[in-house]
């Protein structure tokens, strides 16, 4: 295996790793912002709420690679310029946000009303609520399944290939083609993949752990 | 002029009304017990009162004013006059003891942290928890979650408490502790009405009595008229009741 070969390698590696840590960062964001969002109770927000529902809704039933090339030609039929990797950007975006805000919205749920009750007695406004005594407590319900969509997620970036971005995947292909034994070039390549999940994965446990010691169970 | 003062109150959860007619008032230092069957409203009232239930009608005046339950400052202001303790303790789990009873005075009421601090461990150790200032709450037994419950109501320095069944979900072992705590604690005039079954408690500590039935008040009086001589049968037949057990 070449010097470039190693290259391009690394290079979809770090494109991986890239529009994996974009697309799930972009969804915690995003995905917090639409939870918090579909949690509103007043009249006003009837329609965002509506909205945001239908945008869960659609966007956790359609497959990935689905949503992949709609964004592309969305993008395309808008002449908006934008390279594969944007669109593979964008898309993971929008896929980890649905995920990961009804993951939230589940975890923001799941503390007992009394909690509410408490701090309405006691004057905190809706955002000192969430940020004092809901978010801390919903967290430890967030955490292990927004790890377990991540790891999944990771392995999902694999098909931004498809529309040619040049990722782990693509890099595989391309070593392949090139006439390197297929074997060596996938095994390779799954290492890879394993070596950005598991730490995930570690690192995932580890919070629960630190979480789980705040409270004795 | 009354600290308190509730004027034709109505209720209603859908159609079914659950507080009807009901006005009462309580001046300064009044302890006040509510007695009444289960659903008869005790618990809805105080849950009116400090706005957490809409009411459909009447009014409720704190201080000779008006409260507007619908404006958000007014509601601020007569939630840090009134501070309540409920059934299920509802501590914040995710903190520890110290930082319940702390968090309220310093994150919305801005208060220095430091004269927080020194009121907070002074609270603790009157309600005999001193030495589980880091525990966190699901490590206390009923009995010590509700006696910080109290701690961190008293925190908050308000005009009135207000206990709501505050024995009720404890084991009765735990029950004469945090009886004891608020014995004490009446010894400071602190004003207070309280929904109670126990009625020893409500006969040794209140000034007032008021039984309850199906949202209204039946009878009212010092304790020894309620629970030794009611005038109306349905008190008489509730207080037996209570009593033979």
């Amino acid at each position: 295996m070449s010097y470039y070969d190693g290259r391009l390698l690394l290079t979809g590696l770090l494109t991986t790793l890239g529009l994996a840590v974009a697309g799930g960062g972009a969804g915690f964001l995003f995905g917090f912002a639409v939870a918090l969002g579909r949690t509103t109770r007043s009249r006003a927000m009837a329609p965002l709420r509506a909205a945001l529902f239908v945008y869960c809704l659609v966007f956790r039933r359609v497959p990935f690679l689905v949503t992949l090339l709609l964004v592309f030609f969305v993008c395309q039929s808008m002449n908006a310029d934008l390279s594969t990797l944007v669109v593979a950007l964008i898309t993971t975006g929008l896929i980890a946000t649905a995920y990961l805000s009804e993951i939230i919205r589940g975890g923001l749920e799941s503390v007992h009303a009394d909690q509410w009750q408490a701090v309405q007695a006691l004057n905190f406004n809706h955002w000192q609520a969430l940020r004092y005594v809901i978010v801390p407590q919903a967290w430890r319900v967030i955490l292990p399944p927004a790890v377990g969509f991540l790891v999944m997620f990771i392995k999902d970036t694999a098909l931004a290939s498809q529309i040619g971005v040049m990722e782990l995947t693509s890099a595989g292909k391309v070593l392949g083609n090139k006439g390197l034994p297929s074997m060596l070039v996938y095994g390779m390549i799954l290492l890879l993949y394993f070596l950005i999940s598991y730490p995930l994965t570690r690192l995932g446990r580890r919070a629960e752990r630190r979480l789980a010691s705040t409270r004795n169970h | 002029m009354p600290l308190l003062e509730i004027i034709d109150l109505k209720a209603s959860f859908g159609s079914h009304a659950v507080l009807e007619d009901f006005s009462m008032s309580i001046d300064e230092g009044e302890i006040v017990s509510l007695i009444g069957p289960s659903g008869s409203g005790k618990s809805t009232l105080l849950r009116v009162l400090m706005g957490l239930t809409p009411l459909e009608q009447g009014s409720v005046r704190m201080n000779g004013r008006v409260i507007d339950y619908a404006d958000k400052a007014a509601l601020r202001a007569l939630r840090s006059d009134i501070a309540i303790v409920f059934q299920q303790y509802n501590l914040f789990q995710n903190m520890t003891v110290i930082d319940n009873v702390m968090i309220t005075p310093t994150k919305i009421r801005r208060w220095p942290r430091k004269e927080v601090e020194q009121h907070a461990i002074a609270l603790l150790s009157r309600v005999g928890l001193s030495d589980r200032l880091r525990a966190y709450p699901d490590q206390l037994s009923g009995g010590q979650q509700q006696r910080v419950a109290i701690a961190r109501a008293l925190a908050l320095k308000p005009k009135m408490l207000f206990l709501d069944e505050i024995t009720a979900a404890l084991d009765p072992e735990l029950v004469d502790e945090v009886l004891e705590t608020i014995r004490e604690l009446s010894s400071d005039g602190i004003t207070m009405l309280i929904v109670s079954h126990e009625m020893g408690f409500v006969r040794k500590l209140s000034s007032k009595v008021v039984f309850m039935a199906q949202g209204r008040i039946v009878e009212t009086g010092t304790p020894q008229q309620i629970l030794d001589a009611p005038r109306e049968a349905r008190t008489r037949e509730f207080v037996s009741k209570i009593l033979r057990h």
